[in-house]
C-alpha cells in the first residue's frame, strides 16, 4: 500500500513539472515568430552594410585603421558571450560557455577580456574566478547594448589592449553547434570576393567614410549576431521543452500503469484474505 | 518420562497428522511423538518419522507437524510420545559435522560421541542476563562498515529479493569474518539450496574453517516442518556455547524467511485463519521467540547474520517487516543496483544501523557517513528531474553533486573473495579506518577530477588513483600526436578538469 501512496505522489510532481514545460514550450512558440521577423530585418540591414564596407575596404590602406587585419596573429583579445539569463533551453548555454572556454584557454585567460551576456555565462565566469570585462546580465538584442560593447570594445582597441573582437554564439537552425566568429578586424581577402563593379565616387574620402561607417557597421553586425543567438536560443527551449514535455508523458505513462498495477494488487490481496477468512470461519 | 504412551494416527494431511491417544495420557504440547515407518510388505522399517505436537483439537487427539515425509504413512499406525520436546546434541563434538533438524549427522561420518543434548524450544534470556551491545563488528566490506556496520553480538539482517546476491554476500561474510574469529561459528542453511550447502562445506574443510563450525541444514527439498524447526536446531547449539562455555559465537542463518514460509505453509493445515497477505496469524509470535533466543548475554554474545528473502521485492511483506523490528542492523539489497553492476548491492539509502550513532562509531564515521547518505539522496531527488529535463538543466552546484554520487555509488562496489573465480577480480578486505577516509575524500569532492570508471570495484582510495592512472595512461595514448605542441599540457589538464568537473 505504501507502494500506490509513492507512486501517486511520484506521478504529481512528474505531471508538474510536465506542466511546467508545456507552458514554456508554448511561451517559446509564441515568441520564435517574433525573433525571427526582428532577425530578417537586421540581416538585411546589415548584408547591405557589409555590401557598402566591402567596396570601401580595398580603398583604405591597412595601416591607417586598427580595424583591418594586419599581418600576424593578434595576441589580445575581446571574447563576446552570448548566452541565456534563464536555463530550460538543454545545452544550449553548456554548448557556447565550452566553446568560449576553450577559447580562453587557448589564448591564455590574462589575453582576453571578457564581455559575458546573459546570467548563465556571468555566473558560470564567476564560480570559476576568471575575470569579466563587462558583464550585462539581461540583456536585450537591442542596437543600445551592441553600442554599448561596441565603445568598450574601441576604447580598448585604442589602447591597444585587443587586437581582435570574437563572438562566441549560437545560431537558429544550428542544432548544437556554437560559432565563434570574428567581429573585427575584417581581412581584405574576406571581404574582396566581390571585385570592383564600375568606380564608385566617395565622398568626401575613402578612409573618412569608412571611419564613419564603421561604428555603425560594428554595430549592425552584432545586433545581427544578437538577433541571431536569441533566434538559436527559442530554438532550442522550444526543442528541449517539447522533448522535456515528451519525456514527462512518458514517464507519466510508464508510472500511472505501475500505480494501477499495485492498486490492484492490493485490492486483489484483500479479497483473497476477505474470502480465506470467511472461509476459515464457516 | 520413561513409560512411552502410544497412541494411534487417525488423519494425514499433507505435513499435518492427527493422533489419537488414551485418555488421560495426551502428550505435551511441543513434544516429540515418533512413528515407525513399514516396508511395502507391512514389516517395519529401520527408520522413524518425527512429529512435533502443535495442537490438541479435543477427542483425545492431538496435531501434530510431520519432521519428514509423511509418504507411506497410514491411518492406525501406532505413534510412540518420547516424553519430551525434540533434543539435539551439543557441545564441542558437534564442531565440524553436519546435521539435520533432528541434529542427526548426515555427513556419514558416524554417531556423535556426546551425551549433552538439548531441547530445541529454549525461554530466551532474560531481560536482566542481557547485556546491550555497542561495538562494532568489521567487516571488510566497505559499504556495510561504512553504512551499516554491524554490531558485536547483534543481529544484522540482509534482505534481498532473488537473485541479488545474499548467499554471495553471507558467504563473503563468513570467509571474511568467521575465518577471523576466534571463537565457534554455526551455520544454518534453512529452505535454501542444498547445493549451497555442499559448496560450503566442501570450502570450510578446505579453509579449515570447518573445524570450528557447526553446520546445520534443511533445505528447500524437505518438507516444511524441518524448514520450520532448523533454525531452532541452529540456535540451540549455539546456546550452549554461550551459555556453558561462556563464548562468542557466531551464526549465520541462510535464510530466516523460509522459517516463517514453512510456518505459513502448515498455518493453515493446522486449521489457523490466515492473516495480511496469507502469512500465519501467529506470524509475530513465530519471529519474535526465534529471534529473542539470538541475544547477547553475560555468559557470552551470539552474533547473528540472518539473510532474509523480500517476496516481490517489497520490504513492506509482513514476514519481512516483522523481522525488521528484530535486527540491530538491517543491509537491504537492491534489484536497482543490481542492475548498475554494482556488488554487493547494499541499498545505501535504506541500510542502517542501530550503531550509526557518534557515541559508538566516532565523529568522523558518523558524519562521513551522514554525509554521503545525502549526497545519494540528494541525487536520487533528482533522478526524475533528470529524465525529463536531462542533466544540463541542472544547477552547478547539484550537478556536482551528481557527479559526485556517481562516484559514490562506483566506489560501494567491492571485488570479493568468494566470487573471485567468476569475476576474475581478487577480493578486497579493508580496515573501517581506510574506508571511512576514502568515503571522507570523495564526499568532501576532493577526487572530483578522477574518472568515474576508477572507482569501479576497487578496494581503497591508492587502488582508485592507481586506476585512474592506468585510465589516463591508456587514454594518453590515443590522441597523443595531436597534443604535441601544447608544451603546458599538464597545466591545461588541471584548468579543464576545474571546469568541466560536472
Amino acid at each position: 500500500m505504501s507502494q500506490v501512496k509513492q507512486l501517486k505522489k511520484r506521478i504529481k510532481v512528474i505531471k508538474n513539472i510536465g506542466h511546467i514545460t508545456k507552458a514554456m514550450k508554448t511561451l517559446a512558440s509564441s515568441r520564435i515568430k517574433k525573433v525571427e521577423k526582428a532577425l530578417k530585418i537586421g540581416a538585411l540591414y546589415e548584408e547591405k552594410m557589409s555590401e557598402v564596407m566591402s567596396r570601401l575596404l580595398p580603398a583604405v590602406p591597412p595601416e591607417d585603421s586598427p580595424f583591418i587585419k594586419k599581418e600576424g596573429e593578434p595576441v589580445r583579445s575581446a571574447l563576446i558571450i552570448l548566452t541565456s539569463d534563464t536555463g530550460f533551453c538543454g545545452s544550449f548555454n553548456q554548448n557556447i560557455i565550452r566553446a568560449a572556454v576553450n577559447f580562453i584557454q587557448e589564448k591564455e585567460p590574462h589575453n582576453v577580456s571578457v564581455f559575458a551576456l546573459g546570467k548563465k555565462v556571468i555566473s558560470y565566469l564567476r564560480r570559476h574566478e576568471i575575470p569579466v570585462e563587462m558583464a550585462i546580465p539581461q540583456w536585450k538584442p537591442d542596437i543600445e547594448t551592441a553600442r554599448t560593447i561596441i565603445a568598450r570594445c574601441t576604447q580598448l582597441m585604442e589602447q591597444n589592449k585587443i587586437q581582435q573582437a570574437v563572438v562566441v554564439y549560437s545560431r537558429p537552425h544550428a542544432h548544437l553547434a556554437a560559432f565563434t566568429d570574428i567581429l573585427f578586424p575584417f581581412s581584405l581577402q574576406e571581404e574582396e570576393e566581390k571585385p570592383h563593379q564600375g568606380d564608385f565616387i566617395i565622398e568626401p574620402n575613402p578612409r573618412e567614410s569608412f571611419n564613419f561607417l564603421l561604428p555603425l557597421f560594428l554595430n549592425a553586425r552584432l545586433l545581427r549576431m544578437f538577433l541571431e543567438a536569441r533566434n538559436g536560443e527559442i530554438e532550442n527551449r522550444l526543442r528541449s521543452m517539447t522533448n522535456a514535455s515528451d519525456n514527462a508523458d512518458k514517464l507519466t505513462e510508464a508510472l500511472t500503469m505501475k500505480y494501477f498495477k499495485a492498486r490492484q494488487d492490493g485490492i486483489t490481496q484483500e479479497l483473497m484474505e476477505i474470502v480465506g477468512g470467511s472461509e476459515a470461519v464457516k | 518420562m520413561s513409560q512411552e504412551t502410544t497412541g494411534i494416527i487417525t488423519q494425514i494431511i499433507g505435513s499435518v497428522v492427527d493422533v489419537k491417544f488414551p485418555p488421560k495420557k495426551l502428550p505435551k504440547i511441543l513434544n516429540h511423538l515418533k512413528v515407525q515407518l513399514e516396508n511395502a510388505d507391512g514389516t517395519l522399517k529401520n527408520k522413524w518419522l518425527h512429529l512435533e505436537v502443535m495442537d490438541e483439537i479435543g477427542d483425545y487427539r492431538v496435531r501434530c507437524l510431520a519432521l519428514g515425509s509423511t509418504d507411506g504413512l497410514r491411518r492406525g499406525m501406532p505413534v510412540l510420545d518420547t516424553g519430551g520436546p525434540i533434543k539435539v546434541p551439543v557441545g564441542k563434538e558437534v564442531l565440524g559435522r553436519l546435521f539435520n533438524v533432528m541434529g542427526e549427522p548426515i555427513d556419514r561420518l558416524g554417531d556423535i560421541p556426546t551425551d549433552k543434548k538439548y531441547n530445541i524450544h529454549r525461554a530466551p534470556p532474560k531481560l536482566e542476563h542481557q547485556i546491550p551491545t555497542s561495538k562494532v563488528f568489521p567487516t571488510g566490506i566497505k559499504v556495510i562498515d561504512l553504512l551499516a556496520p554491524y554490531a558485536l553480538g547483534g543481529k544484522t539482517g540482509l534482505f534481498g529479493g532473488a537473485g541479488v546476491g545474499k548467499t554471495v554476500l553471507i558467504q563473503e561474510l563468513i570467509r571474511n569474518i568467521a575465518t577471523e574469529h576466534e571463537g565457534y561459528s554455526v551455520f544454518v542453511g534453512a529452505g535454501e539450496r542444498t547445493r549451497e550447502g555442499n559448496e560450503l562445506w566442501l570450502d570450510m574443510k578446505r579453509s579449515g574453517v570447518l573445524a570450528k563450525t557447526a553446520l546445520v541444514f534443511g533445505q528447500m527439498d524437505e518438507p516444511p516442518g524441518v524448514r520450520f524447526r532448523i533454525s531452532l536446531t541452529g540456535i540451540t547449539m549455539a546456546e550452549y556455547f554461550r551459555d556453558e562455555e561462556h563464548m562468542d559465537v557466531l551464526i549465520f542463518i541462510d535464510n530466516i524467511f523460509r522459517f516463517v514460509l514453512a510456518g505459513s505453509e502448515v498455518s493453515a493445515l493446522l486449521g489457523r485463519m490466515p492473516s495480511a497477505v496469507g502469512y500465519q496469524p501467529t506470524l509475530a509470535t513465530e519471529v519474535g521467540k526465534l529471534q529473542e533466543r539470538i541475544t547477547s548475554t553475560l555468559a557470552g554474545a551470539i552474533t547473528a547474520v540472518e539473510a532474509i528473502y523480500v517476496p516481490a521485492d517489497d520490504i513492506t511483506d509482513p514476514a519481512v517487516a516483522t523481522t525488521f523490528s528484530h535486527l540491530d542492523s538491517t543491509c537491504v539489497l537492491s534489484r536497482q543496483i543490481v542492475e548498475q553492476g554494482i556488488y554487493p548491492a547494499v541499498d545505501p539509502l535504506s541500510s542502517t544501523s542501530r550503531l550509526l550513532d557518534p557515541r559508538f562509531i566516532g565523529d568522523e564515521h558518523y558524519e562521513t557517513a551522514l554525509r554521503i547518505q545525502e549526497i545519494l539522496q540528494r541525487y536520487n531527488d533528482l533522478q526524475d528531474i533528470i529524465a525529463i529535463l536531462g542533466v544540463e538543466e541542472l544547477s552547478e552546484d547539484d550537478k556536482a553533486i551528481v557527479a559526485r554520487a556517481r562516484r559514490i555509488q562506483k566506489f560501494l562496489s567491492q571485488p570479493m573473495f568468494v566470487a573471485e573465480q567468476f569475476t576474475g577480480r581478487k577480493g578486497k578486505y579493508l580496515t573501517i579506518s581506510e574506508t571511512v577516509a576514502g568515503f571522507r575524500e570523495l564526499a568532501e569532492g576532493n577526487l572530483d577530477h578522477i574518472p568515474e570508471q576508477a572507482f569501479y570495484m576497487t578496494g581503497n582510495i591508492d587502488d582508485v588513483l592507481e586506476n585512474a592512472q592506468k585510465i589516463a595512461s591508456s587514454n594518453a595514448n590515443l590522441p597523443q600526436n595531436n597534443n604535441k605542441e601544447k608544451p603546458d599540457k599538464n597545466n591545461n589538464d588541471k584548468f579543464k578538469t576545474k571546469i568541466y568537473a560536472q
